[in-house]
């Protein structure tokens, strides 16, 4: 009992709580600001065709019915109120719709006037609404070029883009918000693109996530996405920027499934409006806006600070100094931060300058979103330092058309001596040249481009390239073949040596030829028997040599058993035979032999060894 | 090894004394005008030495230092860059390189690859002409210690031509980088756009400032398609563009 009781009461503090809720959130929304705006379905219709017009009051709880004054050429009725509650972020709004059905009774242009809403003892009136009323059949029909205009037009009325600055006159490298609406109504539209866009004589940030919202524009609520960037002019003069381009698919009913459009034209040739009952196919579509002209001015010359930074925007400067207790020869580090909403790539940091109190090291930059960030090291040189000199930071203010200088410091530092022994820990400067506490150089760096050179060097031909030199590629090709030429030469003596049968063929007509000129001083002498001897000798060495044979085994019949013997050459070895059986007869017989016969033998011994190099 | 170069290289690209001493004049007169601060007739007078089919890494880095001076900042990197093909290892002409790429406006920088690390070291420290010429040597020695292994025996021959055989590879893929970066390369003269297509209507895609180094892809008509070192490519006008 105790526990259905607990129950009850657990439930009806939740209760309590939500309604308390809800009473808060209610007393929110008749806080909020009370809108009314009038839209329509389509701004072009067909002559009795009926389209919707409603009035839509946000952040009132309670609202009248109204009557819309009487038009002519216009038929309307009041269809009743429609409510809608949203609660986001714990934010409760309510909007509530007064919904007519309009019919039109005749052709022409007409306006719904303005309608008034007493709310809470004040009027809230919308804008009027102009609707043109074309002949039935009007909108999609005709011949086909008409019909193409037609609904192209139609389709420039659902989606379009529109480019637009915040201003139309500026400052060179002063920050312009750039914003490109797509206007979408009464279509499916899908991946939508970012928009690209002509933008000569400008620097472009890349543009921000688009923004999702409604607005209503000629009657029409559009849904809209609207994409951000930040532009920077680079140039003077009268600039023009755009068109911007996007694309994005649209999602369309159509029948047929081999249409194929590239822009409005194509789109609507294939007549897709006249069949409601085909399937969805999906179509990418081109948007382009109109371009805009901008008048971009330099900056003015008066009031312009020496140390000019180059920044054009609002801008914030910080700058902070640590340690600020230091001994002579210890690093500072200088931080420095700008921070605006102009093109940070166009802002330099304020120089700090190398004097007889600091040294000054490169300074290191890292930029973010948005911001600037500076680190430097500077060195206090002597211990009478007692503060880092004021920096100041100036740019130049577009929305009040001047020059501003923000400035920071003096910084307090308090700069102790090193005592003595102690050595000063920067790194690169001499130890013990120091002027004013034995440690540290004074030092001062200019930056410039180093001077000329005195003399022109070695000249050369213009574009001269070793690799294309007539010279350098004989000299090349040279080396190549000596490389080649010893190598194949080496080569050819190792075979010389491995090779037995090769080196005695090769080596045999020079031996015969020495052998010869040996026979022929024998002839010259008359010598018979040497002479004999030696043409012997040298036909059974040569054919030994030749046919890698033993010079004892050389016979007539041995060299026809190794030969395969042809007809020719059986004359020849019949002569070899003749010769050999010459030499027997004179070296073993001692006959007598007439100088012309010898010298006949000698004759065919030549034309013999000349046959056996010419054919083996 | 460098004078053996240095003898090589002068002996290949001989000019006449008397055109030398000529050249020497214009190249003095163009000193004085420098000196004096007459900028314009300063390159005037450099520019018509290498008019005259010459050149030599003084002439482009003085020719560079007139046109810095000249508030050109471009065609003084044209310059520089030219003197840096013929006199790589010159420490003033890498400090003026060093102060004049400072003064690109929103210059982009090259991002290198492991490999394109490893190459430019040597790659930036020779000319094309002296990696040539030691490609030349390196093939020569190894010519001599191969056929001097053939008539002697010496051990440490394979090592020696293995070293060797590595050399003349790693400079031979050395030149071949080398000389497809100075192939293209190309530096802006004059700030402009760059657009998606090579007309005056086309979209402007990026902004390329004086001084930013280039390399040009493709030609038609008047436009060059260049790529930027981020790789982003876009058609420009070929008289805001000069090749190195």
């Amino acid at each position: 009992m105790c526990k259905v009781v607990q129950r009850i009461l657990n439930h009806s503090v939740v209760i309590f709580f939500v309604l308390i809720a809800f009473a808060v959130m209610a007393g929110s929304v008749g806080a909020q600001d009370i809108t009314a705006v009038a839209t329509v379905s389509a701004t072009k219709v067909e002559l009795g065709t009926a389209f919707q017009l409603t009035v839509t009051v946000n952040g009132a709880d309670a609202v009248p019915p109204v009557q819309l004054p009487k038009i002519d050429g216009l038929e309307s009725r009041y269809l009743g109120p429609s409510t809608r509650v949203s609660i986001i972020n714990g934010k409760m709004s309510r909007s509530t719709g007064l919904m007519f059905t309009v019919i039109p009774l005749k052709t022409g242009q007409f306006q719904i006037p303005a309608v008034t809403i007493p709310i809470n003892g004040q009027n809230y009136t919308t804008e009027a609404i102009t609707i043109t009323v074309v002949d039935s059949g009007g909108l999609n029909s005709g011949p086909a070029n008409g019909t193409n205009q037609n609904s192209a037009s139609a389709l420039r009325d659902k989606i379009f883009i529109v480019l637009s600055t915040a201003k139309r006159e500026a400052y060179v490298n002063e920050p312009m918000a750039l914003s490109i609406k797509l206007f979408m109504s009464d279509l499916d539209v899908k991946n939508v693109q970012y928009p690209t866009f002509e933008h000569e004589g400008f620097v472009v940030d890349s543009f921000e996530e688009p923004l999702r919202g409604q607005q209503v524009l000629g009657g029409v609520n559009y849904q809209v996405m609207e994409f951000h960037a930040f532009i920077y002019p680079t140039r003077t003069g009268d600039l023009t920027l755009g068109p911007a381009k996007l694309a994005a698919n649209i999602l369309i009913k159509n029948s047929r499934g081999d249409r194929q459009a590239d822009g409005f034209g194509d789109f609507f040739a294939d007549d897709i409006f006249d069949n409601f009952m085909g399937r969805y196919e999906t179509k990418t579509i081109m948007v382009e806006s109109a371009n805009i002209g901008l008048k971009i001015s330099d900056l003015p010359d008066e009031g312009k600070p020496a140390d000019f930074s180059g920044g054009v925007g609002k801008y914030k400067f910080e700058m902070t100094v640590s340690p600020t207790a230091v001994k002579v020869g210890d690093p500072l580090t200088v931080r420095m931060r700008i921070a605006g909403d102009g093109n940070m790539k166009s802002v330099t940091f304020p120089l700090l300058k190398g004097s007889d109190d600091f040294k000054v090291y490169d300074p290191k930059i890292s930029q973010h979103d948005g911001e600037k960030i500076l680190e430097q090291v500077v060195i206090p040189k002597n211990d009478r330092v007692t503060a880092l000199p004021a920096v100041g930071f100036s740019y130049f203010d577009p929305t009040d058309q001047m020059y501003r200088t923000v400035t920071q410091g003096p910084f307090a530092l308090t700069v102790s001596p090193l005592t003595k022994g102690e050595e000063a820990k920067v790194v690169g400067i001499p130890v013990g040249d120091s002027v004013e506490t034995g440690n540290i150089m004074p030092e001062e760096l200019g930056r410039d481009i180093r001077f000329i050179k005195e003399t022109m060097g070695p000249l050369q031909k213009r574009h001269f390239v070793l690799y294309r030199d007539v010279k350098f590629i004989l000299g090349f090709v040279f080396f190549v073949l000596i490389w080649l030429g010893l190598w194949l030469h080496f080569q050819y003596m190792k075979r010389l040596t491995t090779d037995i049968r090769l080196a005695r063929r090769l080596h045999a007509p020079r031996q015969a030829r020495n052998d010869l000129a040996v026979a022929g001083r024998f002839l010259h002498e008359k010598d018979v028997r040497k002479f004999y001897d030696s043409i012997f000798k040298t036909l059974q060495e040569y054919l030994g040599n030749k046919f890698h044979l033993p010079a004892g085994a050389i016979s007539v019949e041995a060299l026809k058993g190794y030969l395969k013997v042809k007809n020719g050459q059986d004359q020849t070895l019949a002569t070899l035979h003749e010769i050999f059986n010459e030499c027997d007869l004179v070296r073993f017989a001692s006959g007598q032999v007439l100088e012309d016969k010898m010298k006949s033998t000698f004759q065919q011994a030549q034309e013999i060894i000349d046959f056996f190099e010419r054919n083996y | 090894m460098r004078k053996i170069i240095l003898i090589f290289t002068l002996l290949l690209m001989t000019i006449p004394l008397a055109a030398q001493q000529e050249l020497a004049l214009d190249f003095a007169k163009a000193n004085l005008a420098y000196r004096d601060g007459q900028y314009a007739q300063a390159i005037a007078d450099y520019e018509r030495i290498i008019a005259a089919g010459t050149e030599s890494g003084a002439v482009f880095y003085n020719l560079g230092n007139s046109y810095f001076k000249n508030k050109q900042l471009g065609k003084a990197l044209v310059n520089y860059a030219r003197a840096q093909r013929l006199m790589p290892r010159d420490s003033d002409l890498a400090a003026n390189v060093k102060f004049a790429t400072a003064a690109v406006v929103a210059r982009v920088e090259p991002t290198l690859s492991f490999v394109d690390k490893i190459f430019s070291g040597y790659v930036c420290f020779y000319t094309v002409n002296e990696m040539v010429l030691i490609l030349g040597i390196l093939f020569g020695l190894l010519g001599l210690v191969h056929l001097s292994g053939l008539y002697w025996n010496w051990l440490a021959r394979r090592m020696v031509m293995t070293v060797l055989g590595i050399s003349l590879g790693f400079f031979a893929v050395g030149l071949g980088v080398k000389m497809n970066l100075e192939k293209a390369a190309s530096i802006v003269i004059a700030p402009t756009s760059a657009r998606f297509e090579p007309n005056e209507k086309a979209t402007i895609y990026f902004e390329l400032s004086e001084g930013q180094d280039v390399r040009i892809q493709a030609s038609e008509g008047e436009w060059l398609k260049i790529q930027r070192p981020d790789r982003k490519m876009g058609w420009v006008a070929s008289a805001a563009v000069e090749r190195i």
